[in-house]
C-alpha cells in the first residue's frame, strides 16, 4: 500500500480563452505559447513540482489534442511517476451517465474519485492559463496554520481592474468576510487568482450540495466560495505579492511578453531556484549573423537572425532575413520574416511566413494577429491561409 | 538496425588534459548547447540502433549526469536502451587503457542482445553520421570490417598522430597508416567501425590469446592486410576536438551555415541533447552581436563577435568577446576583453580584465576559475 499524498492538485485546463482570438482557434488556452519557450500550462505545472506537489489531475475539455500531446506522461516536469504524477482527466461517461464539464466546480466533482485515490488532506485547485511563479507549499502551510476550510490566493489589483475578478473582503486576520465574483462595484482590490486550497472533506460536501442545485453555475468563484461563506466555513485569503498575469486578451498577452524584456523583469525566468520547465525542441542554438541588430529582445534556440530585431520575443526556429525589421512583436515557432520585410506591433502565430518586402502590422494602436501557418504577401496585407496550415 | 552500438567515451582524454580533469572528453560542452557525445549518440539513435553501450573509464559522473536513461536521445528503453558501462574492477584486472581492453571488457554486453553487427565509435566525433548507410555499404561491399573516414585537409589540423587510410577505387582499404606530420588531403579515420558480432568476438579472443595491445594498430591493421576492409567515406561535416586549438576551431566552424546544415538539418536526424530548461537568451540595450552561435539562457549586454556561447553565459556591458568559446554560466564582467579564449564552465572574467590567446594556441580558463584584472 502506498502512503497517501498531503495534497492533490486539480488543474483546470478546459478553457477556450476566446478573447485571444486566432491564437486559440485550434488549441486550449493553457496550450497557448508564451515567452519564447513555454506554453501557459508550463508555469502551473512547474510551480506544482517546484512546490513538491507531485500529483496533478489536468481537467481538459476544449480542443484537448495539442494539450494532451504536450503534457504526455508529464516527463517534461518530472511528473512521470508511478504513484502520482500527472493525469489528464477528460469528461467521460460512467454508469450513472456522465456529461461535459459544466463549470469549474463540476469538473472537479466529476473527478473526485481521482482525488480520493491518493487520500489527500488537501485539494489544491489551479488554473492552467496564468503566468506566475508561486510556492503553493507556503500557501498550504498557511491554510493549515489558520485551520481554514478553504484558502483563496489573492493579489492586489488596480481598482479599475477589480471588477474583472473575484474580489475578497477580509478582516484584520485575513479571514474572508465577503466574496463577490466580478462585482460591478468592487469593495476591495484583493482579487482571487483562481488558486484555492480546500480541506478535502469540506470540498466534497459543498460539491455534492452544489451538484444538487439546478440553479448553480457550478463555478468555484460564483457558487462554491459564496456557499461556503454562507455555511459559516472559515475561509482565509493568502496574499501573493509576486508577478501574476491572466493573459485574457491579445493586449495583455502582448504586454506580458514586453514585461519579460529589460534588465530586471518582474518575472525572473533566469531563476535557477525556480525553473519553468518546458519541452525543448532538438534544434541547434540561435545564430546571430553579420549585420544583425538584436536589442532588447528574447530569442530562442534554432533562430537565425540576419536582420534587425528590437523589443520583441522570438520563439524557436524563427528566421529573420537580411534587411528585415521586427519591432514590438511576438513571433512564434517556425516563423520566417523575408528579406527586407517589416513586422511591427504584431503577434505572429506558429509557422507564419512574411514574404520578402512584405509588411505585417503597423504603427497604429492595434495589435495585429497573423494566424498559424498564414502567409503575408508582399502587396498590401493580404493574408493567405495555407491548406491545412 | 540489427546492430548494437558501442561508444568509447574517453579514448582521447589525454589530448585535452586541461578540459578532461573533471570529465571525460565525451562530456565536454560543445557548440553552444551540446556535449560531444550527443553527436555520435544521436546518429546511432536516429539510425534505429536500439541498444547502445557507453564504455567509461574514470571521471564519468558528468557523463552519467548528462545521459540519464537516454530518453532525451529517443532511445527505446524496453527493448535495448542505453547502458553505461564502467569498468569491472577485479583483482586480476586493471582499469582498461586501450580500445582493445575496453572491448574485451564489453564482450558479454555485446553478445547479450544477439545483434548481427557491432557499431563501434569514439565518443568525441562531431558528425551526423548516417549509420544506416554505413551498414548498407558494409553489406553491399561484402566487407568484414568497415571503417568510416573523412577526407580532411590536414593543414588545418594541429599536429598529432592520426590514422589515415589509402583505398582503391572500390573503397577497399589497401593501407592504414599512422602519421604525425601530414599536409594536404587525406582520408582520416573517424575511429568508427562496423563489424559482424561473431567476427569481433573471434578477433577479441585471438587478440587476448596473443596479448595484443591496440585495436587500431594490431587488430584493424592486421585485418587490412589479410581481410576485406572497406572505408565508408563520410562527406558531411566532421569536427574534432583533439587539441585546444581544434576545439576552438571546430566550435567556430559552426558559424558557417553549411556546417550547421550538415550537422543539424539532416531530415529526421536531429542532434538530441539534455535540456537545461533555460529560458530564452536575452539581449539588452547596447548588445552588439555579430556572427555568433548562442545557447539558451544567456544575457548579452556587451559585444560578441565570432564566438560560441553555451547556456547561461552573461556578457556584461562594455565587454568584448571575440573568437572565443565560453561554456555554460561563464560571466564576463563590465569592460572585460576576451580574445581567443576557451573558458570552461562558470569561469569569471573580472571587470576590466583582458585575456587573450592565439588562434593556434587559445588561452584556457579552467572550470570556475576567475581571471583578475
Amino acid at each position: 500500500m502506498f502512503r497517501g499524498k498531503r495534497c492533490v492538485a486539480m488543474l483546470l485546463a478546459g478553457g477556450q480563452g476566446s478573447r485571444l482570438k486566432a491564437l486559440t482557434n485550434n488549441i486550449a488556452k493553457p496550450a497557448v505559447a508564451f515567452g519564447g519557450k513555454y506554453r501557459l500550462i508550463d508555469f502551473t505545472l512547474s510551480n506544482c513540482i517546484n512546490s513538491n506537489i507531485d500529483t496533478v489531475g489536468v481537467l481538459t475539455q476544449y480542443e484537448p489534442m495539442l494539450l494532451n500531446r504536450y503534457i504526455g506522461n508529464g516527463e517534461t516536469w518530472g511528473l512521470d511517476l508511478t504513484y502520482g504524477g500527472v493525469a489528464i482527466l477528460p469528461p467521460h461517461r460512467h454508469s450513472a451517465g456522465g456529461d461535459w464539464y459544466y463549470g469549474t466546480a463540476n469538473a472537479v466533482y466529476q473527478n473526485f474519485a481521482f482525488i480520493d485515490k491518493y487520500h489527500p488532506a488537501y485539494v489544491l485547485v489551479l488554473s492552467g492559463d496564468h503566468i506566475y511563479k508561486m510556492n503553493y507549499r507556503l500557501m498550504i502551510d498557511y491554510h493549515e496554520e489558520k485551520g481554514a476550510a478553504c484558502t483563496v490566493a489573492v493579489i492586489d489589483v488596480d481598482k479599475k481592474e477589480a471588477s474583472r475578478f473575484g474580489i475578497a473582503m477580509t478582516d484584520g486576520d485575513g479571514r474572508v468576510t465577503e466574496f463577490e465574483e466580478k462585482p460591478a462595484n468592487p469593495q476591495s482590490t484583493q482579487a482571487s487568482m483562481g488558486v484555492y486550497v480546500f480541506d478535502r472533506q469540506v470540498l466534497l460536501d459543498y460539491l455534492v450540495r452544489d451538484d444538487r442545485d439546478p440553479g448553480s453555475d457550478k463555478d468555484f468563484g460564483k457558487n462554491i466560495i459564496p456557499a461556503m461563506l454562507a455555511g459559516g466555513e472559515e475561509i482565509y485569503a493568502y496574499t501573493y505579492g509576486g508577478y501574476w498575469r491572466d493573459v485574457g486578451t491579445v493586449r495583455s498577452y502582448m504586454q506580458a511578453h514586453m514585461d519579460l524584456l529589460g534588465k530586471r523583469p518582474e518575472l525572473n525566468l533566469n531563476d535557477e531556484g525556480w525553473k519553468i520547465y518546458y519541452k525543448h525542441p532538438p534544434m541547434c542554438p540561435q545564430y546571430i549573423g553579420f549585420g544583425a541588430v538584436v536589442e532588447n529582445c528574447l530569442i530562442a534556440e534554432g533562430c537565425r537572425i540576419e536582420g534587425t530585431v528590437r523589443n520583441s520575443v522570438l520563439f524557436s526556429g524563427v528566421c529573420v532575413e537580411k534587411g528585415a525589421v521586427v519591432d514590438n512583436s511576438v513571433i512564434m515557432a517556425g516563423g520566417t520574416v523575408g528579406t527586407g520585410a517589416v513586422v511591427i506591433n504584431s503577434v505572429l502565430d506558429e509557422r507564419v511566413v512574411v514574404d520578402s518586402g512584405a509588411k505585417a502590422g503597423g504603427f497604429d494602436e492595434e495589435i495585429h494577429i497573423i494566424g498559424s501557418g498564414d502567409r503575408v504577401a508582399a502587396q498590401g496585407k493580404r493574408a493567405v491561409t495555407e491548406e491545412g496550415g | 538496425m540489427d546492430a548494437v552500438g558501442i561508444i568509447l567515451s574517453n579514448m582521447n582524454d589525454g589530448l585535452v588534459a586541461e578540459m578532461t580533469k573533471e570529465r571525460t572528453m565525451s562530456a565536454m560542452p560543445f557548440g553552444g548547447r551540446y556535449r560531444m557525445i550527443d553527436f555520435v549518440l544521436s546518429s546511432m539513435a536516429s539510425a534505429g540502433i536500439c541498444r547502445i553501450g557507453v564504455a567509461t573509464n574514470e571521471n564519468y559522473h558528468s557523463l552519467m549526469n548528462h545521459l540519464g536513461t537516454g530518453r532525451d536521445w529517443q532511445i527505446p528503453r524496453k527493448r535495448g536502451g542505453l547502458s553505461l558501462l564502467p569498468p569491472y574492477s577485479r583483482k586480476d584486472y586493471t582499469v582498461y587503457q586501450s580500445r582493445l581492453q575496453a572491448l574485451n571488457g564489453l564482450k558479454s554486453f555485446i553478445e547479450l542482445g544477439g545483434e548481427e553487427y557491432v557499431v563501434i565509435a569514439d565518443g568525441d566525433n562531431i558528425y551526423n553520421l548516417p549509420f544506416k548507410d554505413v551498414l548498407a555499404f558494409h553489406k553491399k561491399t561484402g566487407s568484414e570490417l568497415t571503417a568510416v573516414g573523412s577526407r580532411m585537409d590536414f593543414s588545418r589540423l594541429s599536429a598529432r598522430e592520426r590514422t589515415i587510410f589509402e583505398t582503391d577505387e572500390n573503397g577497399r582499404v589497401r593501407a592504414m597508416k599512422q602519421k604525425e606530420y601530414l599536409q594536404g588531403m587525406h582520408l582520416l579515420s573517424l575511429n568508427t567501425w562496423v563489424i559482424g558480432s561473431a567476427l569481433l568476438t573471434e578477433l577479441l579472443q585471438q587478440a587476448q590469446k596473443e596479448d595484443l595491445a591496440s585495436f587500431v594498430q594490431d587488430v584493424v591493421g592486421r585485418m587490412c592486410e589479410k581481410r576485406r576492409v572497406f572505408c565508408y567515406v563520410y562527406d558531411g561535416y566532421y569536427g574534432s576536438a583533439d587539441s585546444l586549438s581544434n576545439y576552438l576551431m571546430s566550435n567556430l566552424d559552426l558559424l558557417d551555415e553549411n556546417v550547421r546544415a550538415s550537422l543539424f538539418d539532416r531530415k529526421g536526424h536531429p542532434v538530441y541533447t539534455r535540456s537545461a530548461n533555460a529560458p530564452s537568451t536575452k539581449y539588452l540595450k547596447g548588445a552588439r552581436v555579430i556572427n555568433a552561435l548562442i545557447g539558451d539562457g544567456c544575457i548579452i549586454e556587451g559585444e560578441v563577435v565570432n564566438a560560441v556561447l553555451s547556456c547561461g553565459v552573461h556578457i556584461k556591458s562594455g565587454s568584448i568577446v571575440e573568437n572565443s568559446v565560453l561554456m555554460d554560466d561563464v560571466v564576463v564582467e563590465n569592460g572585460a576583453h576576451v580574445h581567443y579564449v576557451v573558458a570552461d564552465k562558470r569561469a569569471r572574467i573580472s571587470e576590466g580584465a583582458t585575456v587573450a590567446g592565439y588562434s593556434k594556441q587559445p588561452l584556457y580558463i579552467k572550470k570556475s576559475g576567475t581571471v583578475l584584472a
